[in-house]
């Protein structure tokens, strides 16, 4: 069973407000620099943990609740690759296949999955690393431009042209091998 | 194709500041859209993407989750802490699940310099000063229309109604099985569950597809799926089945639900059948009743040809998950046994087995004789000995 979550929209409550409206992008932006997956939570936690401490994110402006938050999240990570200097680490990439959920790590939902998208996986890896990037934290992240430009420490702009042409390039390639089958097939 | 090192031409494709609500857009709306060959914001193509994200998509919310739930063990949320349906984060980067920011909020945050919020505001004040007169002027169009007396019919300003397209959405999905309940089956018995989804449309819209994907096990594994609704439909139902064994530890059937992915994210409730199986009783034989036909064969001329039939009738003890029973039978008051067996089913608690003998009525009488069964496994037991009364002659 999973925990609660603010993340429905079902809890009004202004802890689970500020949650809800910072939290995915803080965790995008955590999970780019920490080593791992759950490093990043726990760097989430301690990060929220700070900002409702005798309520001090309610007491900045609305307006620089983001910075705020962002300037706390630096900290910890500072902290945490003092800690972590001193640990053995395994990258993350070393172990981005294990890091799915459960259920997307069940061997049929796998199988499927490479099936259904062995064209679009061959495109993506095709793409320049950013772009990739980006299309991960639009499509997997669900964050936004101005959020994905913070995080990749880009200007919004350039994260929107980066985006479109990853479109773009995948709308060519991807959809041309796509219909290309599909007149082989006929 | 562009590398990531090349300058940045902000100039390139069309205007992208809207790209994020583009993107929604093509998301949501897009099952009625042609493909376009040359559009990147092809909408099978930001579906694809949605789809091959959805994992990661998950697992992100997942670990929002898991995090807030441990806000809460710190006592920062004043919520109570509360279950959420289990294991299925709805998909980001949907705009029900993002708190859109007010325009003058989102105005603020930007980084924009005070020339460009300058040039926004006076755009916006121009805005406001047009529609302004364009009322004032459709008011006054529509004053002297009406005040015309004995004239023809002037074309007036009132807005005609048309028929605006009511955007393709999902309204809600109710999710029902059949059977409804498992109580009183027994623990290793086989078992068939029919669930029904039923889409909920709003009326008016030009349909589309629902693509949807179905769990039968809480969202360990799913099922991808879609459905085509007409325009005009505002229900559409879809069936799925499961059939499986029912294990003792009830882990079957699961929970299921329907997820929608397309046109809008929504969730139908979890629904498992009530009730759950009654574990095994031993596999045991309670008794066997015997049966003979012709139950006499007073009457009938020694020497004639007869058929005896001996039907042996064994119970089972209920709840039972089946097996086989081995025993043997006799035909000559148990002077000689044949063994045979037969196999029940779970939950069968009663079985046949029939065996005969043939021959000529003999002048003796020695024949027909008394048969009957002895059961060796599961369990040892014995039937009385049957057979036909009287004697020819």
């Amino acid at each position: 069973m999973e925990p609660a979550s603010p993340a429905a929209g079902q809890d009004d409550a202004p802890a689970a407000v500020l949650y809800r409206q910072h939290g995915p992008f803080i965790f995008a932006w955590l999970l780019k620099q920490a080593h791992s997956w759950e490093d990043a939570e726990d760097l989430l936690l301690e990060v929220f943990l700070a900002a409702f401490e005798q309520n001090r994110l309610l007491a900045v402006p609305e307006e620089k609740r983001l910075a705020w938050l962002l300037s706390v999240a630096q900290h910890k990570l500072v902290d945490y690759y003092r800690v972590s200097a001193r640990r053995q680490q395994v990258a993350l990439d070393a172990v981005a296949g294990t890091l799915e959920a459960d259920e997307a790590r069940s061997p049929e939902a796998v199988a499927l999955r490479h099936e259904r998208h062995a064209d679009l996986r061959a495109a993506l890896l095709a793409l320049p690393k950013t772009q990739r990037e980006v299309v991960q934290l639009r499509f997997g992240e669900g964050l936004r431009c101005t959020e994905i430009a913070t995080v990749l420490g880009k200007r919004e702009g350039a994260v929107r042209i980066l985006l479109w042409r990853a479109l773009t390039f995948l709308r060519t390639r991807y959809k041309g091998d796509q219909e290309g089958n599909t007149r082989d097939a006929i | 194709m562009r590398y990531e090192d090349e300058p940045v031409n902000m100039g390139e494709g069309p205007d992208l500041q809207h790209l994020d609500e583009q993107i929604e857009q093509g998301l949501r709306a897009s099952m009625q859209a042609q493909p376009n060959g040359q559009d990147a914001l092809d909408p099978e193509l930001l579906r694809e993407l949605q789809a091959f994200y959805q994992p990661r998509g998950q697992a992100f919310h997942q670990g929002l989750n898991r995090v807030w739930s441990r806000l809460e063990q710190h006592g920062v949320a004043s919520t109570q802490p509360r279950k959420l349906r289990s294991g299925f984060a709805a998909h980001p980067g949907l705009p029900q699940e993002r708190i859109p920011l007010h325009p003058v909020q989102r105005f603020l945050r930007t980084g924009q310099r005070w020339t460009s919020r300058a040039s926004i505001l006076l755009t916006a004040a121009l805005l406001v000063v047009l529609v302004s007169a364009l009322t004032v002027g459709l008011i006054l169009v529509h004053h002297n229309g009406n005040s015309t007396n004995g004239g023809p019919p002037t074309p007036t300003a009132t807005s005609i109604p048309s028929p605006t397209a009511v955007p393709f959405t999902v309204t809600s999905v109710d999710l029902a099985v059949t059977p409804d309940s498992i109580a009183g089956t027994t623990c290793g018995s086989t078992a068939s569950f029919t669930y029904t989804a039923t889409f909920h449309i709003p009326a008016g819209t030009a349909g589309g597809t629902i693509q949807f994907e179905y769990t039968l096990n809480g969202g360990r594994s799913s099922t991808p799926a879609s459905v085509n609704v007409g325009p005009g439909e505002t229900t559409h139902t879809y069936t799925f089945t499961s059939s499986g064994t029912l294990p003792p530890d009830h882990t079957y059937p699961g929970l299921a639900e329907v997820l929608v992915n397309s046109p809008n994210v929504v969730n139908s409730p979890q629904v498992q059948p009530t009730g759950s199986c009654s574990a095994a009783a031993a596999f045991k034989v309670t008794g066997v009743d015997m049966a003979v036909s012709p139950t006499s064969i007073a009457g009938k001329a020694c020497g004639t040809q007869l058929t005896v039939t001996y039907t042996a009738t064994f119970h089972i003890a209920p709840n039972s998950p089946g097996g086989t029973i081995q025993f043997t039978y006799t035909i000559n008051n148990g002077r000689g046994a044949t063994p045979a067996s037969i196999t029940v089913a779970a939950g069968q608690t009663t079985a046949t087995y029939s065996f005969t003998w043939s021959g000529k009525l003999p002048p003796d009488h020695t024949s027909p004789e008394p048969g009957g069964i002895s059961v060796s496994s599961p369990n040892q037991i014995t039937s009385a000995l049957v057979g036909p009364t009287g004697t020819c002659s």
